[in-house]
């Protein structure tokens, strides 16, 4: 009769719900205790990132959109998350025999956790994987990508805000002939503003990420700088968004005597208001880059969801859509989008 | 082209076909007596092949045309078939042939009582014309399509795969050789269905190989199978032969081709020697910028990896915390600069921290932050007092400016870290003109105003220190003007300030250091509107909340796990 080898623990609720408690009290060595004894008991450092970390971030985001958690709170959590995949991923070494990868995230992409773990998981996987951290600029990632001459470069994108800066990021990196994987929520649900932007493969989740780069389609792509449907220019409409930018925001100010259109009620999501006006103008001008009205619809939705979980009301909003509309009159495209918004948020009052 | 006479033709050809009587005369058959009529001469005269077959397929007339472009057609014999003759074929159809090395177009015509006629044209010329069109045409696609991905990189590795690949469209494989380096080359292989790169001895090159590599060989030159064996000439299929070209470079060649045919073709023509000549030319520019720019690069990354911030070092009972970000961002050094020297376990005088700016940006800039962090480093060996510190670096910069310079002032915070008894921090301060330090504290942000003067700027400067007692968990944040300088707002020339700044930490008490480090630089960061910024540098020191029984851990305390880690090429500090 011959025994099995003792199964490695598995992510249970059990330790999952241990771990999130110790991200809820900011207790990192806990936390830290907690992944290295899972992985110091057998259970890859793969599903470790990707069944424990991973989720647990996902938990703490959406525990600040329902107002339950301050951003210093939810910075707090994301901060030791971070260390625990760093000290996770430096428990087991990979090969890297399989080839180089440089990743990054996008110039003004924060959110670096999501592309730490495709990284560390990457790496698990037998490449070699160079990290350039949050927001890299185009500059620093082009003159790397020369200096090293990766086989791949995978960028990572949180918010699809980020997509025209992202769109001149990819192309400069086809310009130097290294395929571009890309991957993150920023890309749309099914990537399919990835496509646009011309990108040579898109991976949705960090197990997809691996099996792609494995089967070695991404290798011969040659240069695929070009192959965008939209332009880098971003085409008229969107060339007159942005030049009237700063008038569309100091107007939209105004309109609200100041405030951010976010303020109001007994919340705590205002910031700058000239922060918060020009991140709206902002994905109005992503929206009209892509000529895809959803990419805004889906943002006023989800500000609509955070604003009501913290009961301040949309009237900032309507005001400041009110505001860009005027500003906007001969702008077609960003109209529709302004319309349409408005029935969205009708709806969500509504509700 | 050479024109017949109809008078000379007509003679040679159609009249009176000596073994015409062996076979019964059809009913059209004309005497052979009789002359020949208008209709006959015209048909001796045309350019045309014409026959007329009987429904046995005996030939029983053909024009002059038809016997020069047939060589084995005769009146009265059965008309030749197979790859020299006529093939059966359909009324109106035309088929195509090669014969006696020219192109021909032979259409088939139904004639009555069972014949057929066969009108046969010389297409060799035309056919060329097209065919050479097409090839010229292919070619410059070729090469506009290899000059275009050639030029994408700037890596050696990545040029030498492009081109490979292009240049299996040319052969059945090809090989890349880049130029000997330290005893070995480095080589990449392209064919039909694989690709792969390696490394070889120089050694173990074959000879015309070596020649290529070395320039002492320019011309194309054909490669025997016998030279080439194993890994990477011959992995899979047998070779039949290979064709070794130089890439020319900068003086010397930049690599060599070896195009490949495999043993299934022996008779192929191989690759056309002028586009595999043109291709090289493309080839050889690319190989050596790329080879140019890593030499460059390589260069500035030694001189570069002194002058970049360091990574920071691990300090018992300090919780630290930096970011950076370069004003020139493909560059990754600035004017900004921070430093920590961790003391000894016996040093009474405690951990010493450094932030400052040198005035100017880039690779100037750098150098001169490189200068001064080097003499912090050796003269906080004779000087542990942050404020006689400053007075002597002052003395040294003024010294070190050339007569014929200005002097190259810097504005800069340089302190001391001591624990305190109960827990906590002290922090003793000295200042040279540089922006407040701002304390996080659990209830508020706190500027510390230290004033001074720049330093290294002028004589009689004055400088001034402040002591701050940092709480556990409380942080003190150093940062260059970089941040509060970064211009954005709705017009993108407000600045981000100290309140913005001030605003931006307030609460961040929870986050350790290096959270706290990252969100000022995000903060300044999407202030920005323009993306134009200054160099930014923050630097967190954070006293650690103390570490109580594992049951009762309720916070944040100090780092004990790895750094993430980033690009690497960081310094370790000594």
């Amino acid at each position: 009769m011959t025994t099995a080898p003792p199964r490695p623990p598995g992510v249970g609720t059990g330790v999952a719900d241990e771990f999130f408690d110790a991200l809820t009290r900011a207790d990192e060595q806990h936390a830290l205790d907690v992944a290295g004894g899972l992985v110091a008991a057998g259970t890859p450092v793969a599903d470790v990132l990707l069944d424990l970390v991973g989720p647990a971030q996902q938990r703490v985001g959406l525990l600040w959109q329902r107002g339950e958690w301050s951003v210093a709170q939810e910075h707090a959590a994301t901060c030791i998350n971070e260390r625990v995949v760093a000290a996770v991923g430096g428990l087991a070494r990979g090969s890297g025999e399989r080839g180089h990868i440089v990743l990054g995230c996008l110039d003004g992409e924060w959110h670096s956790l999501p592309a730490r773990i495709v990284g560390e998981v990457l790496r698990q996987h037998g490449w070699r994987v160079t990290f350039l951290g949050a927001s890299v600029p185009t500059a620093h990632l082009v003159s790397y990508l020369h200096e090293q001459g990766p086989d791949v470069v995978a960028v990572s994108c949180a918010l699809p805000v980020h997509l025209p800066g992202a769109h001149r990021t990819i192309a400069a990196a086809q310009r130097t002939g290294t395929p571009v994987l890309a991957g993150g929520p920023g890309f749309g649900a099914d990537g399919r503003w990835a496509r646009l932007l011309g990108v040579d493969a898109y991976a949705a989740t960090a197990t997809e990420a691996v099996g792609l780069l494995d089967s070695g389609r991404w290798a011969d792509v040659p240069g695929g700088a070009g192959h965008a449907a939209v332009p880098e220019s971003g085409g008229a409409e969107y060339c007159g968004l942005r030049a009237r930018r700063s008038a569309l925001v100091r107007d939209a100010v105004d309109a609200l005597g100041g405030a951010s259109p976010l303020a109001g009620g007994g919340g705590t999501l205002d910031g700058d208001a000239y922060d918060d006006t020009g991140q709206l103008v902002d994905f109005l001008a992503a929206a009209v880059y892509l000529q895809d009205r959803d990419l805004f619809l889906d943002h006023v939705r989800w500000l609509g969801l955070v604003l009501a979980a913290r009961g301040v009301p949309t009237t900032g909003v309507r005001t400041t859509l009110d505001s860009l509309d005027a500003g906007l009159h001969d702008f077609p495209f960003a109209q529709g989008c302004i319309a349409d918004a408005r029935t969205v948020l009708a709806a969500e009052v509504s509700r | 082209m050479t024109r017949h006479g109809v008078n000379a033709d007509a003679d040679r050809s159609t009249t009176a076909p000596p073994r015409a009587s062996a076979r019964p005369a059809g009913p059209e058959h004309r005497p052979a007596t009789e002359p020949p009529t208008v209709e006959a001469h015209l048909l001796e005269g045309s350019r045309t092949g014409v026959i007329a077959c009987d429904e046995r397929r005996v030939v029983r007339s053909a024009n002059a045309a038809a016997l020069r472009l047939l060589p084995g057609l005769a009146v009265g014999e059965v008309l030749p078939a197979g790859p020299a003759g006529l093939p059966s074929s359909a009324d109106g159809e035309t088929v195509e042939l090669e014969v006696g090395g020219r192109s021909l177009a032979a259409r088939r015509q139904d004639l009555p009582h069972g014949w057929s006629g066969w009108h046969v044209e010389d297409v060799t010329e035309p056919r060329s014309r097209t065919d050479n069109l097409l090839a010229e045409r292919a070619r410059s696609r070729f090469l506009a399509e290899a000059s275009n991905r050639l030029k994408l990189s700037l890596h050696p590795g990545r040029t030498a795969r492009a081109a490979a690949q292009l240049a299996a469209r040319l052969a059945d494989a090809a090989i890349v050789v880049l130029p000997v380096a330290a005893g070995t080359v480095q080589w990449f292989r392209c064919g039909t269905d694989e690709a792969g790169s390696g490394r070889l001895p120089a050694r173990e090159l074959p000879e015309p190989v070596a020649a290529a590599l070395d320039g002492r060989t320019v011309p194309p030159a054909p490669l025997l199978p016998a030279e080439l064996g194993g890994e990477p000439w011959a992995p899979q299929a047998p070779t039949a032969g290979a064709l070794v070209t130089a890439l020319p470079g900068n003086g010397k060649p930049a690599g060599a081709l070896v195009l490949l045919r495999h043993g299934d073709r022996p008779d192929d023509a191989g690759p056309d020697a002028a586009l595999v000549h043109e291709f090289a030319q493309h080839a050889g520019i690319a190989l050596a910028a790329a080879a140019l720019y890593a030499q460059q690069a390589r260069t500035a990354g030694v001189l570069k990896r002194s002058l970049m911030e360091p990574r920071l070092p691990e300090v018992e009972g300090v919780t630290l915390g930096a970011a950076y970000r370069p004003a020139e961002e493909g560059l990754l050094i600035g004017g900004d600069f921070y430093d920590v020297h961790p003391c000894r376990p016996d040093d009474p005088n405690g951990t010493m921290l450094l932030l400052g700016d040198v005035c100017g940006k880039g690779v100037d800039a750098a150098v001169s932050t490189g200068q001064l962090r080097q003499s912090v480093r050796a003269l906080r060996r004779v000087e542990p007092d942050p404020v006689r510190l400053l007075e002597l670096l002052d003395a040294t910069m003024l010294e070190a400016v050339p007569e014929d310079a200005d002097p190259r002032f810097a504005t800069l915070v340089l302190g001391t870290v001591r624990p305190l008894p109960g827990g906590g921090l002290r922090l003793v301060l000295a200042g040279g003109g540089h922006p407040a330090p701002m304390v996080v504290r659990r209830d508020g942000v706190e500027v510390v105003e230290i004033g001074g003067t720049l330093v290294g700027g002028m004589r009689r400067a004055r400088f001034r220190s402040r002591t701050v007692d940092l709480a556990p968990g409380e942080a003190c944040v150093l940062y260059t003007d970089g941040v509060t300088e970064a211009r954005g707002g709705f017009d993108g020339a407000q600045l981000f300030g100290e309140e913005r700044l001030a605003e931006t930490l307030r609460g961040c008490h929870v986050l350790p250091a290096p959270g706290i480090a990252e969100r000022v630089v995000q903060h300044a960061d999407r202030w920005l509107a323009s993306g134009n910024h200054d160099d930014i540098a923050v630097l967190v020191v954070q006293a650690p909340l103390p570490v109580g029984p594992a049951a009762g851990r309720r916070h944040l305390h100090a780092v004990t796990a790895a750094e993430p880690t980033t690009t690497g090429a960081e310094e370790e500090p000594a």
